[in-house]
This record gives structure tokens, sequence and C-alpha cells, in this order.
């Protein structure tokens, strides 16, 4: 559940501090992964770690497919929790800063 | 139970597709043979250690980058090679003017669709792979035989840069993928439109992404709650500065 409480960069998600950081380090090339996935697996569980680390995989391939098609973003999913999560986790800042 | 720093395995649910959707990495496609295939793989892995891909993608703009050539891992041609490291290494500042020039080059839309359906394919294998610490894929080898080459008639301009097929005028495989995504997110969202230039295309994206990929309709009983896919999905896309 989204609560808006963004204090602890969990975007108000259960365990949402502890996916963040899996996420960054399976992206980020110099990050330490076993460190952040052993974190998720005492977390969360095994089967759900290998299911963030599921879905991590696949947007990061469907990225690719979206931005190289120019394919235009749905009424629905941006009305949808995506934007939100992103502007309390501070991400805006993160794209504007490497653009 | 494993200890937390040993390699874990994908569900085996999502095996299957990814193994169907690397098998046919090798064969011919719609535009592009089985050994160019395989070449443009090979290109998306060299793309991530490539030193002008990553001075491009800390500088303010790849445009002033220009000094230095890329790392090239296969026979492919120039204005190919550089079209593949983009898309692999800096998709989130990819505009309608790169597609423009692209075209401009002499490359068709759907020769395109079918490249960046490859980079999602092994994009998707290889970070799956590294989140679980387990080896990355071998390609498969090449099977002889030319790409079909053949338009989808009914395709409009309007969603994307590339032509797409609308779900109303979908047939055979397009109609089974339109059906699919519309049952499980209850409309069919853009980007599995993207592909549709080139049937084999989507089939093999989404081959491997649908296992993979799920943030409508239920989760999976005792993982993920939708909240926490959420925020890796739009954690992911903002890291890859994507604005889907």
């Amino acid at each position: 559940m989204v609560t808006g409480q963004a204090a602890n960069k969990d975007g108000g998600v259960a365990c949402g501090d502890v996916l963040r950081r899996y996420a960054e380090a399976i992206l980020g090339p110099d990050a330490d992964v076993v460190k952040a996935r052993s974190e998720c697996i005492a977390a969360l569980g095994e089967d759900s770690t290998v299911q963030a680390a599921s879905i991590v995989a696949s947007f990061d391939g469907i990225n690719r497919v979206a931005d190289a098609t120019g394919i235009s973003l749905d009424p629905e999913t941006s009305a949808g929790g995506g934007e939100q999560i992103i502007r309390e986790l501070g991400y805006e800042e993160l794209g504007a800063a490497r653009s | 139970m494993q200890t937390p720093t040993e390699p874990l395995s994908p569900a085996a649910h999502t095996t299957e597709g990814l193994d169907r959707s690397w098998g046919e990495l090798g064969r011919p496609g719609g535009w592009w043979n089985g050994h160019e295939r395989i070449q443009i793989a090979r290109e998306v892995r060299s793309a991530r250690g490539c030193p002008l891909c990553s001075a491009r993608r800390e500088a303010l703009s790849p445009q002033w980058v220009d000094d230095q050539s890329h790392a090239v891992a296969s026979d492919l041609s120039e204005p190919v090679v550089e079209l593949i490291h983009r898309i692999a290494t800096d998709p989130g500042r990819l505009s309608r003017r790169w597609f423009d020039e692209a075209m401009a080059g002499g490359m068709r839309p759907e020769e395109l669709v079918e490249i960046t359906s490859i980079i999602g394919v092994v994009t998707l294998a290889d970070t799956l792979a590294r989140a679980l610490s387990q080896p990355e894929r071998p390609l498969p080898g090449a099977t002889p035989g030319e790409p079909h080459r053949q338009v989808v008639p009914e395709t409009k301009t309007e969603r994307a840069w590339v032509p797409t097929v609308e779900p109303g005028k979908a047939e055979g495989m397009l109609k089974m993928l339109y059906d699919q995504v519309e049952a499980e997110a209850g409309f069919v969202f853009n980007v599995a439109r993207a592909l549709t230039a080139v049937p084999e295309a989507v089939r093999d994206f989404f081959m491997a992404f649908i296992p993979n990929y799920s943030t409508h309709g239920d989760v999976r009983s005792g993982g993920l709650d939708r909240t926490q896919v959420e925020l890796l999905a739009s954690s992911t896309s903002a890291w890859n500065d994507c604005f889907y």
C-alpha cells in the first residue's frame, strides 16, 4: 500500500527500501548485488527475491523497447501508482541529474 | 535453504519462456538472418563495456563525445552497431530526431523493431543472471536461412515512431498476444503494440517478458504485493531514465 510516507525512502511500500536497494544493485554495474540480494532474502525470503529479480530484469528489457520505438505512455499507466512512487523516492532528481 | 550469498535459480515458470525466446535468437527473423541476429546480441553485451558508450552516458549530451570508437564485437555495419549500442546503454535519451536520422540512413522501421526485440531479450536475460549471480547464457548458434521480409499490412504510425498494428486489426500471433495482454491487464497497454510491425519480434520479447513480470491482476500467492512490484518497476524505469 502506498502511504505517502517517504521518510525512509521506501515509497510507503512494505520493505520498499530493501527492494529499491536490490533494484539499484542489479542495475548499477559496480554495485554489490550479492549484499543487496542477501538483505532482500532476509527481509522477504528467497521466492520473493527471485520474483523481484524477474521484475527488475523484465522492466530493464521493456524500457529499451519503449524508448527505442517511441511508444507513447498509456493514460491508464500514467494515472497509476508508478509516478507517485517515483516522486516519493526522489527519483525525479536522479533522472534530471543524468539528463 | 541456500546461504544468502549463493546464486539463486530463476523461477521455473519464467525460465521456460526465456529458454524459448533465447532459442529463437539464432533463427532467421523477419528482417535479419540468424547470423545477424546473433551478431546483434553480441553487440548488446559488448556495449556494456564500451568506453565510448560509457563516456557518452556520463556526458551532458551523447553528441558531445565523438573522439572514440565503439567496442565492436561483430561484423555488422557501423550505423547498426551505433544504433544497438545507443539503445542498449543510453535508452533514456533516444529522441524522435535520433529515430529520423536512423531511418534517413537507410534503415527500415521493421529492422529497428527486430533489433529492439533482440536487445530487450538479451537485456532481460543478462540482468536476471546478474541479479541472481548466475552465469550469462551462451548465445546459440545461427541457423541458416533468410528473413521473410514481409511487411505487415494494416499498420499505423500513431502511438509510436514505428508502425504498429491496432488490436482490432490484429490476426494470428498478434491477436493472441493482444488477447493475452487484455485478459491480464484489462486493456492493451501501448508498449504491447511497440513491436507489432514484426510479429516474430513481439513473440520473442513477450515470451520472455510476460512470465517474468506481473503488476496487473493478482500477483502470485505468497509473493510480492502489487505496490512492491510497482516500486521495482518504477525504480528500474527511473534508473534507466525511461518515462514508461
